[in-house]
């Protein structure tokens, strides 16, 4: 697959998905952005942060949130400064 | 394409933390009639157990899982549950990748990029992917695989800082080989279980050896630099990967990446990496190299073909042989996949047929070395 900026349009990538499957998807990612944005927003254990972060981005890729995709990609790569408030700010509003 | 409705699904267990991971997988997965999602584990521990208990015909599995490891749980299902595991790793950095090796060191059949944020391409081909994967997997026989056999745990995760192993003495071949003056370049082409299969052919071969080395291996985009990074550090000989304009080196073992196809333009080994033709299936293409290798050396190379599925390499090692060349072929007991080396077998482009364990010595004597 090719690599781009990583902020190409993920949501046309869901496009294809049924929509009752898409919907499905979308309540198991509510889900799990409950369940670790506690650990986001503490980030006491970097590593615990990365592995959320990780499990975050692929799973908002699949489900069409390129924003959530890039910054969880970005807090995942461990890099200093990593934009963790950019990335608990855009789960907030996915779960608002 | 589908096997028939009336055949009974191939049970697949699905390991991942994600939910949303599982559930896309579970409707990939089942897309396909000849598949059925039997259950779901969210960790490595989870796994062992859920294998164990249902017996699936293949696993799915992502490697970063919490409480128990992907690698961990590869280990232990291998060595008490042996079933084909198929591996889903995003490829977001030479820690992912190593670690994608370390899974097919410990067993796993085959290893699968899994997409994240940057990737353009689309859901629909990566389900596809998906069930591609697993058709092949399904159908690979596996034998317990203690922990272990292939590394340690020490190893595990820090193959960058592992010392270079020493030379693992081949036993000697039974058969005794007529050796050949002049070959410059050895040639392997390898697909499904192939990073086991080049570990125990290369890991024979000595740093000092007269000719180059060249191994066209199919693997998903992104893993080509992680395996020569893991082969490096496993085999006596220097690994890297090839391009365009440079030479292949005496003593050296050289990758092709992925992406393109490797050619040897001429005898002093230069190399040409070009993109593929329209429609080739398998990229980096085994059968346009040792065609390039037939062409620009003829007897003056060795060619192997190693375990796979499909028939890349057959013709390309017909090829060979028609020029002279000396051919070797893994044999059916030893390979994860008997495909390829099958096909070239079927086209006469093998002189011998040989176990895994074999073929170093086999390649070695006809170098001429002890």
């Amino acid at each position: 697959m090719r690599v781009d900026d990583g902020t190409v349009a993920a949501a046309s990538l869901s496009a294809a998905l049924p929509p009752a499957l898409l919907a499905d998807l979308r309540v198991a990612f509510g889900r799990e952005v409950d369940a670790r944005l506690p650990h986001l927003r503490a980030v006491t254990d970097l590593e615990t942060a990365q592995r959320d972060a990780h499990t975050i981005a692929s799973a908002a890729w699949v489900i069409g949130e390129p924003v959530i995709a890039k910054l969880a990609r970005e807090v995942e790569s461990g890099l200093p400064g990593g934009p963790v408030a950019e990335l608990v700010a855009a789960l907030e509003r996915y779960l608002a | 394409m589908t096997s028939a409705a009336s055949t009974t699904p191939t049970a697949v267990v699905v390991v991942d933390d994600s939910p949303v991971q599982r559930r896309f997988v579970r409707a990939a997965v089942e897309a396909d009639p000849a598949f059925t999602v039997v259950g779901e584990a969210r960790n490595g521990k989870e796994a062992v157990a859920l294998v164990a208990r249902l017996r699936p015909g293949v696993v799915l599995m992502d490697l970063d899982l919490p409480v128990m490891s992907g690698i961990e749980a590869i280990e232990r299902i291998m060595a008490t549950s042996p079933t084909p595991i198929l591996v889903y790793s995003a490829h977001v950095g030479d820690g992912e990748t190593a670690n994608a090796l370390e899974a097919l060191a410990a067993g796993a059949v085959d290893v699968l990029a899994k997409p994240g944020a940057g990737d353009t391409g689309s859901l629909d081909e990566y389900a596809d992917q998906i069930r591609k994967k697993l058709r092949v997997a399904s159908r690979v026989r596996v034998i317990t695989h203690p922990r272990g056999k292939l590394r340690t745990r020490e190893t595990a995760g820090a193959v960058h800082a592992t010392p270079r192993l020493g030379l693992t003495r081949p036993t000697p071949i039974v058969e005794e080989v007529e050796a050949r003056v002049g070959v410059k370049l050895v040639a392997i082409g390898a697909s499904t279980g192939g990073p086991q299969a080049l570990h125990t052919l290369l890991r024979c071969l000595p740093p000092d050896l007269e000719q180059a080395v060249l191994v066209v291996q199919h693997m998903a985009e992104g893993f080509i630099p992680g395996l020569a990074s893991w082969l490096d550090q496993l085999v006596p000989m220097p690994v890297v990967v090839g391009g365009s304009g440079r030479r292949l080196q005496p003593g050296t073992i050289t990758i092709a990446p992925s992406g393109q196809n490797l050619l040897v333009q001429d005898d002093r080994l230069r190399v040409l990496c070009v993109d593929p033709e329209p429609g080739q299936f398998h990229v980096p293409g085994i059968d346009q190299c040792f065609a390039s290798v037939a062409d620009a050396l003829g007897p003056d190379a060795v060619g192997v073909l190693l375990t796979g599925m499909g028939r890349d390499g057959a013709q390309g090692l017909k090829n060979m042989r028609s020029r002279g060349a000396p051919t070797l072929g893994q044999d059916e007991a030893t390979s994860t996949v008997y495909g390829m080396p099958q096909a070239a077998f079927a086209l006469d482009a093998i002189d011998r047929q040989l176990p895994l364990d074999d073929i170093a010595p086999a390649v070695l004597g006809l170098l001429g070395r002890p």
